[in-house]
């Protein structure tokens, strides 16, 4: 380890997890501060996650067989050898230059020590305070000491500081003297820091404190967060759904969406992005109780490869989707039930009740990041700054991580530590990356600027991808940016219009074959690879210069002669080609780009008429000011369903559109000059991709992760990591953070290969094995192959994950859990 | 079917079809014959592996016997450099259980010319050589008299899968004259070529034949589907899976019978099953009394949870059982709903894979 790098990482949520991890899998050591007792922010009161619908606690854990860390539930706490975790932790300010900064903390209240207290809960009965649950403050008071987290055991109790009143009543109680005012609280300074992250992740919008459509006036109306621990198995009502006013089943429940986001009147001008999936995602969980469930939505936001599947399935369960942002909720005399009072259409109105109404929040307008935020040496990750779902944050803070090494690369040595004992087994420590966008060039340069070999391979005879033309100027200026320094970088080898063709060898001493550009072979010799090969968009297939491809329309935009960019009209289709099969999936891109593209031609022509043909504006975060912004500057939109979309034909004078009025319900004609569609984007070369690399490409051919959203930008190959479009539609600016976070992955990876790498989790019974070689296709990593030497099925130690497919099959038990016997497993009961 | 040809018989069939592997041999295009044949010391039909053209022309590939399965064998042979190719004969069970063998690298099908008949059923070991001393020509009598295929095994006479599936040559001998003649069908690229060598003119099938098949296959399926029904009640509960297999010695012939069980060493025969005389104690001062050997129904179940989904239904493990336990139709009915379930049936191609590789929680749950 290198002790001259000692990072603080700042909140324990998933966000600071990772990073943490990943500063300490690169060898440095790390001080892991949390406000609250248990580790897990925000994640520990979400029991289950979409678009499984299980818990994934332990999917964020590394696996180690040494049982330093292990894949175990982050609810029983966090431990790591190189990481020092120091709960109940307050930073009030850091000051300082990078590489010595710091940081003032403050330790605060009592601390029940899990090894003393036996769970007899004595102090609860003398506690004085009264305080909303901080889990759910919804669904009732609990004492100043509580559990500190659901799913812990009794004997995890933790004491609020804000509420706690320091009486000591509970310490004169305790029968084992659990309980103890923490040595040393109060403020306290750390030195000599050399890099921070902050994650503390967003605050939440609190409708009550905005008497939000009557949300505290109302017990039966809860936000999203107080939902989750309402549905929760160990929730307050043992996962059984009852009113928080009388305890009456629910029958029936509606989520109310954007909820302090998406409103001008809060001052709330974004999208907080996630709460649409959550909500879907709630819904389905009531729906499997048997609620009747209904949503009331503005836009579905559901961006990406994945997430249109897990709507379908939404509808396909019932779950009723009605577009409109209801007005008012009144509970009538009498009734249990509150009634929702909507217009789903102009001069329709509707009244509905329900037992129990949902208001999805996301983050607190008024929130803002803390002054010393802004301290040069101190990393904000993307987490903090906006509302992100798990796998986002988990890339942010791995790409906050790589941030702040770089940072700080000068003084920060390649982590030390010996060459990896065997030598057949050794990783080799450069990297192949694959595609020169956004996403490939940052994650080329994040490497090489932590001295890591890189050999950039690139199909086409120029770097930047796509995004070189991109309308946004400081997108485009990123990109040229990222391009010159990467072509500059001397530990950076680029290969345009170079072939792969194949790739092969063990986990870490891989083997890439080529043809470069003048078609003459090479070998690659290198330990991991990231694979980052973007997307192309679809083509639209007309002869006709007046139907343009979005993608294709910033250049014919800006072209005085374009064909209407006089005063004439202009219709955009968006999804004209995706969202439904054989592309059922949203490219992300292009709401944003038609937005940019209308607002300009208005900008242009202030004359000109913009009409968008739309089922769901997705974009998300700040994106939607451009959203609000074309609907002031007088662009037309008009929603049309999946199942009637419009139609157009291409006349002599004119482009006819023929769509439906959904609010008039009546037909719809315009003869447009100019007709735009989004057919969206294709991964063109991610299927050739994950054929050479040998890993799992999607049904539509995007580069598949080892799991969507505790691994993001792992493959399910040691060694192979995946980012950018090819893996999942994002825009520029998240693929060049998924390139900064892929490298620092790929880094970490690297690392493993100048630890003492303690071995494989499955030993194999060589006299035993009939090489019938079900381990070697049962194995999802690769990691199994027939041996040569000793004539039976060998483990790839660096390959193996410790999944046990290959035990599971073997019918001999030739295959077995290292250090783990039959025997000893018994024992276990 | 179009690859299909007659050759005329002189009153044995067997010979007929010793002279067409002799051929085989003749032409080079195998170097030895695996098939059944009688050898000084026994008058029970036994595996051999054959290279004489002497010893070929004497052997008797269509007796009505199947002292061990054959599959284990030409898998064993099969994994030999490629000079040794081999034409193996075995019975359609056979041959599917030599297909999951090479699925598991336990046999190498490129090394072997496959060559398989329509099979009405074997004779018991005990059976056959009762029957052989009243008839001197069983292994052609048994084709011509009804009554002597009903002496066939329990399994077979309730087996379903009488006509090869995955073989290059098949021999006909349903609903034909077989003093006459036998039919030899062709089948894949290796078919082809030797029936281009061998100089098979190809010919019609008659309505006869297709009759013939059809009325086994009735009365097949119906022994079968009785056979599955009552086997399904016995078992349907602990209790009677354990009065079904009451009688059982703890000698694990049947494992050591059974043509899919491929492990080198199976778990039955280590530590796991062990008998530790201080938990012996353990166990019976706490039942009172214990029955040993044990764990013998963990046996069984450990067996079904790896083999069901490939039982072939070959039946030898009902045939070397000294209890006569009807292991082969606890096996087999277990096997038909695991196979069922998995949309697998094992043996009908090697390019199917085994269930365990292939499955997927997604799909298949």
């Amino acid at each position: 380890m290198n002790q001259n790098v000692r990072a603080l990482v700042i909140g324990a949520g998933i966000s600071g997890i990772r990073a943490a991890l990943d500063l300490a899998e690169a060898g440095h050591s790390v001080l892991l501060t949390e406000k609250a007792l248990a580790p897990g922010g925000l994640l520990l009161s979400l029991d289950r996650q979409f678009p499984d619908n299980h818990c994934g606690l332990c999917r964020i854990l590394p696996g180690d067989i040494t049982g330093r860390v292990w894949n175990a539930c982050m609810r029983r706490g966090f431990g790591h050898p190189d990481i020092e975790y120091l709960p109940g932790v307050e930073v009030l300010d850091i000051q300082g230059t990078p590489g010595n900064l710091s940081a003032l903390m403050n330790r605060r209240g009592l601390k029940v020590d899990p090894q003393k207290c036996t769970g007899c809960l004595e102090c609860l009965k003398v506690c004085p305070v009264s305080q909303p649950y901080p889990l759910a403050p919804g669904l009732g008071q609990c004492k100043a000491v509580h559990p500190s987290a659901p799913h812990k055991p009794d004997n995890w109790l933790s004491i609020n500081p804000d509420a706690c009143t320091l009486c000591g009543k509970c310490m004169e109680v305790c029968p084992t003297g659990a309980i103890h005012a923490a040595e040393g609280n109060g403020p306290e300074s750390m030195d000599k820091l050399s890099l921070a992250v902050l994650a503390t992740g967003v605050e939440y919008f609190d409708p009550q404190l905005h008497n939000h459509l009557g949300c505290g006036h109302w017990p039966d109306a809860i936000t999203s967060l107080d939902f989750e621990r309402l549905i929760s198995g160990v929730g307050p009502t043992r996962g059984v759904l009852r009113r928080p006013s009388d305890l009456g089943k629910v029958r029936k429940a509606a989520w109310i969406q954007c909820a302090g986001s998406r409103n001008l009147k809060l001052n709330a001008d974004h999208c907080s992005g996630i709460c649409c999936m959550i909500a879907l995602k709630q819904a389905l969980l009531a729906r499997e109780k048997g609620m009747q469930c209904a949503l009331f939505y503005m836009d579905l936001r559901t961006p990406g490869r994945n997430w249109q599947k897990y709507l379908n399935q939404a509808q396909q369960k019932g779950i009723r989707l009605i577009r409109c942002r209801p007005h008012s909720i009144v509970r009538d005399p009498g009734e249990d039930s509150l009634r929702i009072a909507y217009a789903p259409a102009p001069g329709e109105q509707r009244d509905e009740n329900f037992d129990l109404i949902v208001f999805s929040v996301g983050r607190d307008p008024g929130y803002k990041l803390p002054a010393w935020a802004g301290q040069e040496g101190v990393i904000v990750t993307k987490g903090s700054e906006r509302v992100l779902d798990i796998a986002g944050s988990l890339i942010a803070a791995s790409a906050a991580a790589g941030r702040a090494l770089r940072s700080f690369s000068d003084s920060c040595a390649q982590p030390g530590g010996e060459a990896y004992v065997s030598e057949h087994e050794h990783i080799h420590p450069s990297v192949l990356v694959v595609g020169g966008g956004p996403a490939g060039l940052s994650a080329a340069l994040s490497l090489a600027e932590q001295k890591t070999q890189v050999v950039l391979v690139e199909k086409k005879d120029h770097l930047g991808g796509h995004a070189i033309k991109s309308m946004v100027p400081e997108v485009r200026e990123q990109v040229l940016e990222l391009r010159d320094k990467v072509q500059k970088h001397p530990e950076i080898e680029v290969l345009n219009e170079a072939r792969l063709q194949s790739c092969t060898g063990p986990a870490g001493r891989f083997v890439a074959r080529l043809l470069d550009a003048r078609g003459h072979k090479r070998e690659v010799k290198h330990g991991a690879a990231i694979l980052a090969c973007g997307t192309n968009p679809s083509r639209v297939e007309t002869e006709d210069p007046r139907i343009i491809n979005v993608f294709d329309l910033p250049e014919k935009l800006l072209s005085p002669d374009a064909p209407g960019n006089s005063s004439g009209r202009t219709v955009f289709i968006l999804c004209s080609g995706t969202r439904r099969e054989p592309a059922d999936y949203c490219s992300k891109v292009c709401c944003q780009l038609a937005l940019r593209q209308a607002i300009e031609i208005r900008r242009l022509n202030p004359e000109s008429e913009v009409t968008i043909f739309y089922r769901d504006i997705i974009v998300q975060g700040d994106d939607e000011q451009l959203y609000t912004r074309a609907r002031s500057d007088g662009v037309c939109f008009i929603p049309y369903l999946p199942e009637k979309p419009p139609v157009f034909q291409a006349g002599e004078k004119s482009v006819t559109v023929q769509g439906v009025d959904p609010y008039l319900k009546e037909d719809l004609q315009i003869e447009a000059d100019r007709l735009i569609l989004a057919s969206g984007v294709i991964p063109e070369s991610a299927s050739d991709l994950a054929r050479i690399f040998d890993i799992q490409s999607t049904e539509h051919g995007f580069l598949k992760e080892a799991d969507v959203k505790y691994r993001p930008l792992d493959s399910v190959r040691a060694g192979i990591f995946v980012c950018g479009s090819g893996r999942n539609p994002v825009l520029a600016g998240e693929a060049v953070l998924e390139g900064e976070a892929a490298a620092q992955t790929a880094l970490s990876w690297l690392a493993r290969g100048r630890r003492n790498w303690p071995g494989s989790f499955v030993r194999v019974k060589t006299a035993l094995c009939s090489l019938c070689a079900m381990c070697l296709q049962a194995c999802p990593f690769k990691a199994r192959y027939p041996d040569e030497h000793t004539g039976a099925m060998a483990v790839d130690a660096l390959a193996c994950q410790g999944c046990g497919a290959c035990i599971a099959v073997c019918p001999n038990k030739a295959s077995a859990w290292a250090g783990q016997e039959e025997e000893e497993m018994h024992e276990l009961e | 079917m179009h690859n299909f040809t007659l050759i005329k018989t002189k009153g044995d069939p067997g010979r007929t079809v010793n002279s067409l592997l002799a051929g085989l041999v003749e032409k080079e295009l195998v170097q030895g014959v695996l098939t059944l044949a009688v050898g000084p010391f026994s008058s029970l039909p036994m595996p051999s592996l054959l290279c004489s053209i002497e010893q070929i022309k004497n052997s008797s590939p269509l007796a009505p016997a199947a002292g061990v399965s054959a599959a284990v064998h030409a898998a064993r042979i099969s994994r030999g450099p490629e000079k040794f190719r081999t034409a193996a004969v075995l019975r359609p069970c056979e041959l599917r259980a030599l297909v999951e063998l090479a699925k598991l690298n336990q046999a190498r099908l490129e090394n072997l010319v496959l060559i398989s008949m329509e099979c009405p059923g074997r004779l018991e070991n005990r059976r056959y050589l009762e029957l052989r001393s009243e008839h001197p020509d069983l292994d052609v009598d048994y084709y011509l008299h009804p009554d002597l295929q009903a002496e066939a095994s329990g399994t077979c006479l309730s087996c379903t899968d009488f006509i090869p599936e995955y073989v290059h040559l098949g021999i006909c001998l349903l609903g034909l004259d077989l003093k006459q003649e036998i039919g030899i069908s062709w089948h894949q690229e290796q078919g082809e070529e030797l029936a281009r060598v061998m100089e098979f003119v190809s010919g019609q099938e008659s309505d006869s034949r297709r009759q013939a098949i059809k009325e086994l296959e009735a009365a097949r399926k119906n022994a079968w589907l009785n056979l599955q029904e009552k086997t399904a009640q016995e078992i349907s509960t602990p209790e009677g899976l354990q009065k079904a297999i009451g009688d059982c010695l703890g000698c694990f012939n049947c494992q050591r019978a059974c043509p899919v069980c491929f492990c080198r060493d199976c778990v039955s025969s280590r530590e796991a099953f062990e008998q530790d005389p201080e938990e012996l104690y353990d166990r019976g001062a706490r039942k009172g009394s214990l029955r040993l050997p044990t764990d013998l129904t963990m046996f069984h179940l450990t067996r079904l949870a790896h083999m069901a989904h490939a039982c072939v239904g070959c039946g030898q493990c009902s045939s070397v059982c000294p209890s006569r336990i009807p292991l082969a139709d606890i096996f087999r009915t277990t096997g038909a709903s695991t196979q069922e379930e998995l949309g697998y049936r094992p043996g009908r191609s090697p390019d199917e894979p085994v269930p365990l590789v292939r499955f997927s929680e997604e799909k298949d749950t």
